[in-house]
């Protein structure tokens, strides 16, 4: 130790070592007084030293180590006559000894604390002090290893930060039980016991291999190296450095274990077991038990089924809850957040062919955690759904082929990939009965067994992370199989012409149908929307205002109208986006066709 | 031994750089020696050397007739040294800095020190770095010469200052070595500098001392010979550009000459470019 370069340090560093001081005190008295009530006596210092402690042999290999080399004073100290190693020790034992000071005062005073509430005998708060102790000196160990690789000592800090997170997350160790946090673990917590004695070997040789780097870095090669590593970082390598930091992030979150959730219990309804699937349905008044017995078997054949012939990995239990006051056609899922499962609320007079779709629907979204909702592969969990529910009605077959042949606006080429806006100009049922002409069409072409083999490789599970950005394509997959979206169109729209030819008849009942949405600005009253349909006596209005980042409809609010027009009752302001949608119930296609929709923007 | 520094065959490696490559010199006790060199030449790492701040990989050292493998802290405390960045803590002002250097040398003058202060009119309560660079520097010559040390290495201390306070600057050196006897090692690529001020003078190129001696004596060394047929190098010449040739004094007096031949003594200045440029070796006679 040398005396007059203690004095230096002290005169030097004294300002911001108090200020670090008061905001340690600080960030005491609050990690006490909120861990009071935490149970364990010396809960409050363990977040202190796992917190503050880090920050504060940071500052202190900042003071202490690095300042020197980057103001360069180094070389005029190494130009005294005191030694380097003299003064490395001097600069390593100051700050050894404040963090042990900081770990001191921290555990006296959280075992003052302690004592205002409890009898806790000095001897039992010794071993905490040990531990602290031996933590602190670890973590400043480190610091000093970092303090000396100078510009690089950040990608020092975040490799540590990032073992511990990969420690935590991807080995799922828990936090209190990574070696040297080990030292203020949950027993040192509570005073009940030491930690094992590993946890003081580990803590005993990262101090003493992190102090031989220092050192090394500290008189090895005349020291140059540090003065070397000192540095400002080039803007190169701080980019690499963001860029590792990121990339260990991401890749520790996205290779994080999702936590398995268990399946609900069925306990009510009626209740049918399948292979793989069990299914409840809850009869109402409305809904009886025997449609609910049905309902319920030939969902668990459509689940099983399914998941046999795609080899689905999941078996998720199903319950559909019949509910008054719904809409024929408005069915909804529920968010379960504890369980897993598809819990289904639909009315009680709803198509039984839709509710199964559904069902199916959900089971394909679920299998591919929500990706089979992407714009390049939607229509297939669309058509494959519908096609699965209605694959033994040949009647409800040729009713779906009804509704598509009833599209007469022709789609645009990329309607199939861009999903989203072919749903909002169809409408659910007519798009639906397009996905399913879709379907039905590729399944003709290419045969029932090669379309669920394609089907089997683009709804396989994928990866839960990073990985999954190298899953094969879609339309990879049907090129594979001798097909591509642009003939797929082409052969679906041929044979939406033939469904055309088969049900002209019945086409040529509906009704000509003929919408439109207009606004006007009123100055004191603001922008009025007004819709108007003719060709039919009632109609409904849907609309939503487009937050800026909206890209399709969401939840939107209903207006059903009787007559020719109606004035929406919405105020949107300026600049405003609105989508309007007209559907009205088409009684020849038994659903609610969607007349009109545009998106309204008030400049 | 009459010598305050011998280095032998020094060498020192900056990983594939030879910084020093069996480097030899010789400062004799009271002399002011003047070690010239172009930048990169190896003239700071031999005052890192003879400061203990870098290690030599081979070679001997010997201060004051110790021989050495580093310079100790002990020995240190006999050296005085000037660089030429003060990197100086800039919090401090000279006072502060004296007060906290004389902590560090037991031989310390604190009376000395403001003494030095006054003479070189530095301000002492002023913070070093707002300091102008010519005043740091002085202020560096004071730190080094208030512990009154036998030695003072200064590398390059006045480059960067104007011509007025070189001149003082050097001034100062050359009074205060007289006055107290006082072994200078000055390091310089500034010949007018050295010649000003040095009883003695190495050259140093490429990790070497290319030749040391007192600036008379390398004038009598060193001499131009212009002729206008080639001339073949007499025994015990040296070719060390194509008309710049090197031989002792007595082989210069008892050489023969053709007509038509003129041999000149060179300044200081035309012996240091012979020496230090790079673009053609250093031939020996045969």
């Amino acid at each position: 130790m040398s005396l007059p370069l203690l004095r230096k340090e002290a005169r030097e560093h004294g300002l911001v070592f108090a200020a670090t001081a008061g905001i340690g005190a600080v960030a005491l008295w609050s990690v006490l007084s909120v861990a009071a009530n935490a149970g364990g006596r010396f809960v409050g210092l363990s977040r202190f030293l796992l917190t503050i402690g880090p920050l504060l042999a940071f500052v202190l290999a900042n003071r202490l180590l690095v300042r020197e080399y980057t103001g360069r004073t180094q070389f005029f100290l190494e130009t005294l006559p005191i030694g380097r190693a003299r003064a490395f020790a001097t600069k390593w034992l100051l700050g050894c000894g404040l963090m042990l000071l900081a770990a001191g005062l921290a555990w006296a005073v959280t075992l003052r604390f302690a004592r205002r509430t409890e009898v806790l005998a000095f001897s039992d708060a010794v071993g905490v002090l040990w531990c602290a102790a031996a933590f602190s000196v670890a973590v400043w160990s480190f610091a000093a290893l970092a303090g000396m690789l100078g510009r690089y000592r950040y990608i020092a800090w975040g490799a540590a930060a990032a073992v511990v997170l990969l420690a935590v997350d991807v080995a799922g160790i828990p936090l209190l039980g990574v070696p040297i946090i080990r030292l203020l673990g949950q027993d040192v917590q509570m005073a009940t016991a030491m930690p094992e004695t590993s946890a003081f070997i580990y803590a005993l040789v990262v101090t003493a291999l992190c102090t031989a780097g220092a050192t090394a870095l500290a008189l090895v090669g005349s020291g140059a190296m540090a003065s070397t590593l000192a540095q400002r970082m080039t803007a190169r390598e701080r980019v690499f450095a963001l860029v590792a930091f990121l990339a260990v992030g991401i890749v520790s979150y996205s290779l994080q274990p999702k936590p398995v959730q268990p399946p609900f219990e069925i306990t009510q309804g009626e209740r049918f077991q399948g292979r793989w699937t069990r299914v409840g349905v809850l009869p109402v008044a409305t809904f009886d038990a025997g449609t609910a017995r049905s309902l319920a078997r030939a969902i668990a054949e459509d689940a099983d089924t399914l998941i046999e012939a795609l080899e689905l990995g999941i078996h998720p239990p199903v319950f559909v809850l019949p509910q008054q006051g719904l809409d024929r056609h408005v069915m909804q899922r529920a968010a379960l957040g504890a369980a897993d499962g598809i819990v289904l609320k639909v009315a009680p007079n709803a198509p039984l062919e839709n509710v199964r779709m559904l069902v199916l629907h959900s089971l394909l979204t679920d299998a591919t955690l929500g990706r089979g909702m992407k714009e390049d592969r939607h229509v297939l969990v669309d058509g494959l759904s519908s096609y699965w529910a209605l694959r033994d009605d040949e009647a409800a077959r040729e009713r779906w082929w009804l509704r598509a042949a009833a599209i007469t606006e022709p789609p645009p080429a990329d309607h199939l990939t861009a999903w989203g806006q072919t749903a909002e100009r169809l409408g659910e049922c007519q798009s639906l009965a397009l996905a399913f002409s879709v379907f039905d069409t590729l399944a003709q072409r290419l045969g029932r067994d090669a379309t669920l083999e394609s089907m089997k490789e683009i709804f396989r599970a994928p990866k839960d992370d990073v990985r999954v950005l190298f899953e094969r394509r879609p339309a990879a997959t049907l090129a594979a199989a001798g097909f591509d979206w642009a003939s797929l169109t082409a052969a679906a729209s041929a044979e939406r012409e033939k469904a055309r030819e088969r049900h002209a008849a019945a086409l040529a009942r509906r009704p000509t149908l003929d919408a439109a949405v207009t606004w006007r600005s009123t100055p004191g009253q603001g922008i009025a929307i007004e819709t108007t349909v003719s060709g039919a006596a009632r109609y409904a209005a849907y609309y939503t205002v487009l937050s800026p980042w909206a890209t399709d409809e969401g939840d939107m609010s209903r207006l059903d109208v009787l007559g020719a027009s109606a004035v929406l009752p919405l105020s949107p302001s300026r600049n405003a986006r609105v989508l309007a949608v007209i559907e009205v119930d088409d009684e020849i296609l038994d659903c609610p066709v969607r007349v009109l929709a545009e998106r309204l923007q008030f400049r | 031994m009459n010598d305050a520094i011998r280095l032998t065959d020094l060498r020192v490696r900056y990983g594939r750089v030879r910084a020093l490559d069996g480097l030899s010199l010789a400062v004799v006790r009271g002399e002011i020696y003047g070690f010239l060199g172009r930048n990169g030449a190896g003239k700071t790492t031999t005052l890192r050397v003879l400061m203990g701040i870098v290690g030599a990989d081979g070679g001997t050292i010997e201060l004051f007739g110790e021989p050495m493998k580093r310079v100790s802290v002990a020995t240190k405390r006999g050296i005085g040294y000037v660089s030429q960045e003060q990197n100086f803590y800039p919090w401090m002002t000279p006072s502060q800095l004296g007060r906290f250097v004389a902590a560090f040398y037991p031989t310390w003058d604190g009376a000395e020190y403001a003494r030095l202060l006054r003479v070189l009119d530095v301000p002492s309560d002023r913070r070093s770095g707002i300091l102008s660079g010519g005043t740091r520097t002085k202020l560096g010559l004071a730190l080094a010469l208030a512990p009154r040390p036998p030695l003072l290495l200064l590398d390059e201390p006045t480059a960067g200052l104007d011509p007025v306070a070189r001149r003082e600057f050097n001034d100062m050196v050359a009074s205060m070595a007289a006055e107290r006897g006082t072994t200078v090692f000055l390091s310089s690529h500034l010949v007018d500098e050295v010649e000003g001020i040095a009883t003695r003078v190495g050259i140093v190129q490429a990790g070497r001392t290319s030749i040391e001696g007192r600036v008379d004596e390398l004038r009598e060394r060193v001499r131009r010979v212009r002729s206008a047929a080639p001339l073949e190098l007499p025994p015990g010449f040296t070719r060390v550009r194509a008309d710049v040739w090197l031989a002792d004094g007595t082989l210069w007096s008892a050489a023969s000459w053709p007509e038509g031949t003129s041999v000149e003594p060179l300044p200081l200045e035309e012996i240091f470019l012979a020496f230090a440029r790079t673009d053609a070796p250093v031939d020996a006679a045969a």
